[in-house]
């Protein structure tokens, strides 16, 4: 419970702050590609670098966590693409096959159909969802969030004293 | 101002570096039980019972692998190992590892045992729905295929006998076929008098002769003199022609229905006779109701050894298809992947001159099996045959005195047919090892043995295979046997007769089988992978008849005589009510006819007394008439 509070605390104080707006869509954009692509090493070699790329962990933490659920129901169509680029695409064959045959890199399973079309998709939805992460930070600055700010809930939640502990917090750390 | 953003978040990059670095370190430091779980996971997913590793060490930089012990447990018998043995060393190319595949060009497999004893179950928990998917996938199995087939066939089948026995010889006699064929007679011969009646009426034999009679009276008046008489007497000589032609078919219609009626009466006697075979029926329908299978010789036979060797059959099978599931024949490797499912599939996309992802070069075994020491090789086991180019290849060899065993293994998919063999001998065996198992071989304590097993499958569609055993000396534990019925070593009171009948029957065959100078078993395997066949023969078959002739022929006769004796009174008393009525039908048929019979007679020698002429025989001088009595005969 901790955790979502601060969780969604993150997401509201960084929604609020004066982070730029495309510094949060390429942190969701990159948080649609980790979701995406099924647990593997593949998959925890995209997690550290997005430690070390700079983008907005908060951001990057949110979209993995909706596109996870969300890559649920696009197994099926994953699927398809990955099978697809991987056997009916001759002029890509000889890539897989330089892949496969170099050290470490099969590890990754690209080789599987499910991650490679997750990918693929993943890839495919990292320009659209920047731009729609930037206009709809945007928008939310411009036009909900005076109104957002006004709600109880939110009032309730700022002067809770556990927000009060957690904004000090990130002060010391600034971030 | 604001600060730019740097693309690099630099404060991370050590913290990201530690995490790696921790990450390697639990790697290698916890590699081996890692390494002994992902085994363990794997080998019980292919084997389908449990796979135990232990005390496996691995030394990463001279890549290679021991293993302390490796149990394999036995998926029919979980108590049991297939294989047991250890320990294992293998020797792994490491280049080769870091892209994902499994080379080993030498192994040395030691203190190899097979059928071992479990401390703890090899059975995995059931997963039903992974279970359902897995079947579905994997086709049409040649041991499931078995198991639908034989295995409700090779079990002894005493369960239920002890109620049976009694409750279902209390018949109910109006569902048997004498009474239903009695009450039939019955029911045939009450009918009949009216249909006679019918028939009788139809002739009309009343009407009939009342007008031969009025024909005869107008031929009697016939003027015979004068010149009426010219003309008269022979239109009296044609009526009276016509009577006699009509008398004659009076006659031989009576005779007729006389026949037919008498016939009738013919086949209710015949009926009659019929239901001593209705009774053979009902004594055969009512002791096939009493459960009791030891009545057959095969089907005791098939009861005792049919489950054991089903179970070896099933097991050989087992790993022939497990070798065709994970070694593709050429054309199987060529061919595309199947459509992916929910996991995906991993798509293979090795170089002309690269390994497959597993292949074990050399192996070298040495074991024990009862004593024998043993040795032998396997070669080339991999996961692309067509790559590698030869078959896999399994030789081992042991003995010690007359104890000797050789065993051979091919599975040649090296081309685009599949082409598995098997074979085995064996010589000198303890009967006694021949592992746990159902039946006859579950009560086993003493005898050798010799064996020779072979089991070849071409393609996908021809399976065969032959199994011989020949034991001497053979000890067998009664009450093992007995346990095997479902009774537990029971006293001698307090049994019911059933449960008799069953120490009675086991003792006897443990008695029988150890006089026998050897027991001879034969199986053959054939059909194909979809639909296999598994027959068997024995030279215990006669023994088995011998033994049920003398346990059970005394309980078997005086039931079947209690029940004859049932039948016999109820077949007595249906016939009886039927010899009545036939009796009575008998001279109905009299009485019917002496009448009709009588009176037509009368009619012909009255028609043949008729006399037209004057006294000098004529009516007109000189002309002479002929006889009338001639015109008939009597």
């Amino acid at each position: 419970m901790l955790l979502l509070i601060k969780f969604l605390a993150n997401i509201f104080s960084l929604l609020n702050s004066e982070v730029s707006p495309k510094q949060i869509a390429a942190g969701i954009a990159y948080g649609v590609l980790l979701g995406l692509v099924p647990a593997s090493l593949f998959a925890t070699f995209l997690l550290l670098l997005s430690f070390i790329i700079n983008f907005n962990l908060a951001a990057v933490g949110l979209a993995a966590a909706i596109f996870k659920l969300v890559s649920y129901e696009l197994d099926p169509l994953a699927n398809r693409i990955g099978y697809h680029l991987l056997t009916q695409v001759p002029s890509l064959t000889h890539v897989w096959t330089k892949l496969y045959n170099m050290p470490l890199v099969p590890y990754s399973r690209f080789n599987n159909t499910l991650v490679m079309g997750s990918f693929v998709l993943g890839l495919l939805a990292l320009i659209p969802s920047f731009f729609l992460a930037v206009l709809g930070v945007k928008l939310y600055r411009t036009h909900f969030r005076d109104k957002v700010l006004k709600f109880k809930v939110v009032q309730v939640v700022k002067a809770s004293s556990f927000y009060k502990y957690y904004a000090s917090y990130k002060d010391i750390r600034g971030q | 101002m604001k600060k730019a953003l740097s693309f690099i978040r630099w404060k991370f990059v050590v913290p990201v570096g530690l995490f790696i670095a921790a990450l390697v370190v639990f790697f290698v430091v916890f590699l081996d039980p890692l390494l002994t779980k992902g085994l363990e996971m794997a080998g019980a997913k292919v084997n389908g019972a449990k796979v135990n590793v232990t005390s496996l060490r691995t030394k990463i930089f001279s890549g290679q692998i021991r293993i302390g012990r490796l149990q394999v447990a036995d998926k029919a018998q979980p108590m049991k190992n297939t294989v047991d043995v250890g320990p294992l060393t293998f020797q792994l190319v490491l280049p080769e590892l870091l892209k994902k595949r499994v080379i080993i060009p030498e192994a040395a497999v030691e203190g190899l045992k097979f059928n071992t004893d479990r401390a703890t179950s090899g059975a995995l928990p059931v997963k039903k729905k992974e279970s359902e998917e897995k079947k579905k996938d994997e086709g049409p199995s040649a041991v499931s295929k078995l198991t639908e087939k034989y295995g409700g066939q090779f079990k002894l089948k005493f369960d239920g006998m002890k109620t049976d026995v009694k409750s279902k010889i209390d018949f109910n006699p109006k569902e048997t076929q004498v009474f239903i064929q009695g009450e039939a007679l019955k029911q045939k011969s009450a009918t009949l008098p009216n249909a006679w009646q019918e028939k009788m009426q139809s002739l009309n034999v009343d009407a009939r002769l009342k007008q031969v009679d009025a024909d005869i009276k107008t031929i009697r008046a016939t003027p015979t003199s004068g010149v009426d008489a010219l003309k008269a007497v022979p239109a009296s000589l044609k009526k009276l022609k016509e009577v006699k032609e009509e008398l004659g078919r009076l006659q031989s219609d009576v005779k007729k229905t006389k026949t037919d009626l008498g016939s009738d009466i013919q086949s209710l006697r015949s009926d009659l006779k019929n239901l001593e075979n209705a009774k053979k029926k009902d004594l055969d329908d009512i002791l096939s109701r009493l459960n009791l299978d030891f009545f057959s010789p095969k089907k005791l036979v098939d009861g005792l050894i049919g489950g054991t060797i089903l179970a070896k059959v099933q097991t050989a099978l087992h790993y022939v298809q497990m070798a065709r599931t994970y070694m593709p024949s050429k054309k199987e490797s060529e061919s595309l992947p199947p459509r992916p499912r929910i996991k995906g599939v991993d798509i293979a996309f090795p170089t002309m001159a690269a390994p497959p992802a597993f292949w074990l070069k050399l192996a070298s075994l040495s074991g024990s099996f009862q004593d024998a020491t043993a040795s032998g090789r396997i070669t080339d086991l991999n996961t692309d045959p067509s790559r590698v180019g030869k078959p896999t290849r399994m030789d081992f060899s042991g003995n010690k005195g007359s104890n000797a065993f050789t065993g051979n293994i091919i599975f040649d998919h090296v081309t685009d047919v599949k082409k598995d063999g098997l074979s085995l001998e064996a010589k000198g065996f303890q009967v006694k090892d021949l592992g746990g198992g159902s039946g006859l071989a579950a009560a086993l304590t003493g005898g050798t043995g010799q064996a020779d097993f072979a089991l070849s499958a071409i393609g996908e569609d021809q399976i065969g295979g032959n199994l011989k055993a020949v034991m001497t000396g053979v000890k067998v534990d009664a009450a093992a046997l007995l346990k095997e019925v479902g009774l537990e070593t029971p006293g001698t009171t307090g049994l019911s007769a059933q449960d008799k009948i069953k120490v009675d029957l086991m003792a006897n065959i443990a008695k029988a089988i150890e006089k026998m100078p050897s027991v001879t078993i034969e199986a053959k395997l054939s059909g194909t992978w979809s639909n296999p066949d598994l027959s068997f023969s024995s030279n215990l078959d006669n023994e088995f008849s011998r033994v049920i002739k003398e346990t059970v022929g005394g309980v078997v006769d005086s039931q079947k005589k209690e029940v004859e004796a049932k039948l016999n009174q109820l077949m007595k008393e249906k016939s009886g009510d039927v010899e009545k009525q036939i009796a009575a039908l008998q001279s109905k048929l009299t009485d019917q006819f002496s009448g009709p019979e009588k009176n037509i007679q009368d009619k012909i020698k009255e028609a043949a007394g008729v006399n037209l002429s004057s006294g000098d025989n004529s009516p007109i001088p000189g002309v002479k008439l002929p006889s009338l009595d001639k015109l008939f005969k009597r």
